[in-house]
């Protein structure tokens, strides 16, 4: 474990148990985020990605099940592990510490109520500040979150925004608190690219200037190539590689990483054809044996079939893969 | 050869706020003009909202114009009464951006793929539906299963089998692989691409992704609020864009290889 | 055969539905093999035994005319239960239509056919029915026909709800690139995906017609006699009640079981059909 870590995850199993069948969504992963760094947490859909970043805040819900591991956080100078607090102590984590954003921002604004009530409404619980005070905080994050009419948009109903100033409004309920770490999940996924690439200025630019520790969730490389200092690649509910983003991009270790980022159509090269990785993404209920990656890697050798790679550093960067043993 | 001609299509919808509100119009499509030539792929890029959809279902005739006119193989379509257009529906196919939503779940992937035959009295639409499904890269097992037995890519390769089947000339690719994995994205982009060259397709291909429109497109024209702001060969757009939006777009693209 | 094999373990895990399935079952039999089981006829009048209370030679007693209460009351399920499901035929059937027809095309054939269902909905029931009863003669065949066409707005708001929220699903749009008829549209792709809540219906609509089959015979305006059925074996058996309870007791008792029996049944295939109301995302 780091000493500097904010937030240390070591061996999180979380499973879906729906009936008799055992989905293990993550299986074992293990990573650090340190004070105002950046951690992108990429894969494909099935891969535990969101289901980590959920884990994080005990937000998993039946049948999903945090089974073993440990996810130790810096809590007012102490570490803490969050898997063994009370729900009542959790409650003061989420939005107070850590914080999230989500996908939709058309479904997790509740819809009944005005802007100003829900971004403040953290704010009240975990500062307990209210009336005249709460409100010019409510301002002042909502401009924070660049929003330029904030006195119009904190009357407005979630009805009657963009969906790029709904992102917005999340991301100002997300960080009225002041917590150390946001976690992102695919926050711009649902977002036109034009707004997309203002949503992730805005959060390139917050992250340097509250010094906030970042978790992305995201599928897609070129984002994180936007905000994270160090990309972990998961497939198949584990991370198969964790580096330094200009390091993943431009020498990939791990095949799937390779796989993936030659996969992606870029606009200053045509390609006749774009080499895919061929197969399907792995079903958690029923995932291969060995190393999960083996049916669809060019490089698998006899071992991959059979038994799964632990983890190797190579220059300061972590790989699960029998090619660096 | 011009095989689809697009002429000053305009379709407006109505929108009424509340139950009582006033009336509003949203000009989704709006005055509208371009052709596709045969064994061509026009990569139609733009936003949510901005109309592509609705045009690609229009050129269909699976949408009414409010005006316009829409030529195939040079005869006018747009006022043609439903019987009338049959004979085309077998040159004119559509792949939809869902491929959850596009098959009907109590429907066997086989007679799925062969309905477009069997609606046109086909004898033999089960034995070309099975061979459709394995130049689509799926096993003739396939026919026989449900949709849900299938994984997105597997499902997209379905829904290019069953517009597929009919051999058509021409096809709208709507969104088709916005909702798969990057790395299974990849293998359906190839796919057409294969399939485009074996059977000598023209397509329409409606995208919200520019990389991607680059990598099939050979010419692209660009779409904000129903209006197409430019079109050229795909080479020049990207280089040389000439209007303020698709510079816009253009920059807003995040990528791998981009230093930052 | 998969989803057959998923419905039936879903269907007995699932008490409610198990326990309803099996006592519809039971009621079924008992009406399909009444002249086994019966023992007397129907309307077999035996004056010297009249008004005797339940013994072994006549197990539910006997009436003011002599006959036996339990073949009665066993040949009168017949005729519940074929009012019950004839009923329902009819207005699943319009139902169907209407709800079907109104969702797919919308626009002013919608806007006709709710205004119909709003206005065959503000006139009272029991009322309406009435009148038309009075109007056209109380017999077997105008009560069968009379629920029907007076109970399917239910079924039709809820069919067509489910067609809009389907009708725009992309293999809808898929099969009229196709070049497929609307009617082969609505037939082959929307209603098969629309069926759940019709079964459920179903299921509820033979109780409710039971219910005012019952209810009509009753008054007289129903089932005529000789001929049996629940609801006028207690209207005669109201003369009676304090001397020959079993004359009211036991048709009570058998309608509150059908009831009881077929809402079971149905609240249990919800449950099972509906996951937007069980929770549960499984679905057959």
């Amino acid at each position: 474990m780091t000493e500097n870590a904010l937030l240390s995850i070591r061996g999180l199993h979380t499973y879906f148990f729906p009936g008799k069948a055992v989905g293990r969504a993550v299986e074992g992963v293990s990573f650090d985020v340190g004070s105002s760094e950046s951690i992108g947490l990429v894969g494909e859909s099935g891969c535990g990605k969101s289901v980590t970043a959920l884990s994080i805040l005990r937000l998993v819900s039946r049948p999903g099940k945090i089974v073993s591991g440990e996810i130790i956080f810096e809590r007012g100078g102490k570490k803490e592990d969050m898997l063994l607090l009370s729900e009542q102590e959790m409650t003061k984590v989420r939005g107070g510490e850590i914080s999230m954003i989500f996908q939709e921002p058309f479904t997790s604004l509740n819809p009944v109520f005005r802007v100003e009530y829900q971004v403040g409404e953290s704010a009240k619980l975990h500062l307990g500040i209210k009336g005249e005070a709460l409100r010019a905080l409510v301002m002042e994050t909502l401009s924070g979150a660049g929003i330029k009419d904030a006195e119009r948009v904190a009357d407005s109903y979630p009805h009657e925004l963009s969906g790029g100033l709904r992102q917005r409004v999340m991301i100002a309920m997300a960080l009225i608190s002041g917590p150390k770490l946001l976690i992102a999940d695919e926050p711009t996924t649902a977002l036109d690219v034009t707004v997309q690439a203002q949503i992730l200025d805005l959060l390139a630019d917050i992250r340097l200037k509250r010094k906030l520790s970042v978790i992305m969730v995201s599928h897609d490389l070129g984002i994180i190539n936007r905000i994270c200092d160090r990309v972990n690649i998961m497939y198949s509910g584990r991370i198969v590689e964790s580096s330094p983003k200009k390091e993943i991009f431009s020498n990939p270790l791990h095949p799937y990483t390779a796989g993936l980022l030659k996969s992606i159509p870029s606009l200053s090269k045509i390609e006749k054809r774009l080499p895919a990785i061929p197969g399907n993404v792995p079903d958690p209920f029923d995932p291969p044996a060995g190393c999960r990656f083996h049916p669809r890697c060019q490089k698998a050798m006899d071992i991959c079939k059979k038994t799964e790679p632990g983890e190797t550093v190579v220059d300061g960067r972590m790989v699960k893969c029998w090619l660096y043993k | 050869m011009e095989l689809v001609k697009v002429q000053n299509i305009v379709k407006h919808f109505r929108k009424q706020k509340g139950m009582f509100g006033a009336f509003e119009t949203v000009k989704a499509v709006d005055d509208v003009s371009f052709s596709i030539n045969e064994g061509e792929t026009l990569g139609l890029v733009g936003e949510s909202g901005c109309g592509k959809s609705t045009l690609g279902r229009i050129i269909l005739r699976l949408l009414n114009e409010d005006s316009g006119k829409i030529f195939f193989s040079g005869k006018e379509i747009t006022s043609l009464g439903f019987n009338e257009l049959k004979p085309f529906r077998r040159d004119m196919q559509i792949i939809f951006q869902d491929p959850f939503a596009s098959l009907n779940p109590r429907i066997k992937i086989g007679p799925a793929v062969a309905e477009t035959l069997e609606i046109l009295g086909d004898e033999n639409a089960a034995g070309k539906a099975a061979k459709m499904l394995e130049l689509t890269g799926l096993s003739a097992a396939a026919y026989s299963k449900y949709p849900h037995e299938f994984s997105g890519g597997q499902r997209q390769r379905i829904c290019i089998a069953r517009a597929l089947i009919s051999r058509p000339k021409f096809i709208v690719c709507d969104e088709p692989v916005s909702s798969l994995d990057v790395s299974v994205q990849a293998q359906i982009i190839n796919l057409l691409k294969d399939l485009k060259d074996e059977l000598g397709l023209t397509y329409l291909f409606i995208s919200h992704d520019l990389r991607v429109v680059r990598n099939i497109g050979d010419r692209v024209a660009v779409m904000k609020d129903g209006r197409v702001v430019e079109i050229a060969d795909n080479e020049t757009i990207y280089k040389y864009p000439v209007n303020a939006y698709t510079k816009e777009l253009i920059g807003s693209v995040q990528e791998t290889g981009k230093e930052l | 055969m998969k989803e057959t094999l998923k419905f039936i373990k879903l269907f007995s895990a699932n008490k409610s539905a198990l326990i309803g399935g099996v006592l519809v079952i039971c009621l079924g039999v008992i009406a399909l093999a009444a002249p086994l089981l019966s023992g007397y006829a129907p309307d077999g009048q035996n004056m010297a035994e009249k008004l005797q209370p339940p013994s072994r030679l006549h197990l539910l007693g006997t009436d003011e005319l002599g006959r036996d209460v339990f073949s009665r009351m066993i040949f009168g399920s017949r005729i519940s239960l074929s009012v019950g499901f004839a009923a329902v035929f009819i207005s699943t059937l319009i139902g169907l239509l209407v709800g079907a027809v109104s969702g797919y095309f919308g626009g002013w054939i919608d806007q006709f056919f709710m205004r119909l269902v709003d206005i065959v909905l503000s006139v009272p029931a029991l009322f309406f029915i009435l009148m038309l009863v009075v109007f056209l003669g109380p017999s077997i065949f105008n009560v069968m026909v009379i629920i029907g066409l007076t109970t399917w707005t239910d079924l039709a708001r809820l069919v067509r709800a489910e067609v809009l929220s389907l009708k725009n699903r992309e293999y809808i749009l898929a099969a009229r690139a196709s070049g497929a008829s609307h009617a082969r549209i609505i037939i082959k792709h929307i209603l098969p995906n629309a069926m759940a809540p019709v079964f459920v219906s179903v299921t509820f609509g033979v109780a409710g017609a039971i219910l005012i089959e019952s209810g009509l015979s009753f008054l007289g305006l129903g089932v005529q006699p000789p001929d049996p059925s629940w609801g006028n074996i207690l209207t005669s058996g109201k003369d009676y009640i304090e001397t020959a309870w079993w004359l009211t007791a036991f048709p009570g008792m058998a309608i509150f079981a059908t009831i009881i029996s077929y809402n079971l049944l149905g609240e249990g295939l919800r449950n099972i059909l509906d996951p937007r109301l069980s929770g549960s995302k499984e679905r057959v």
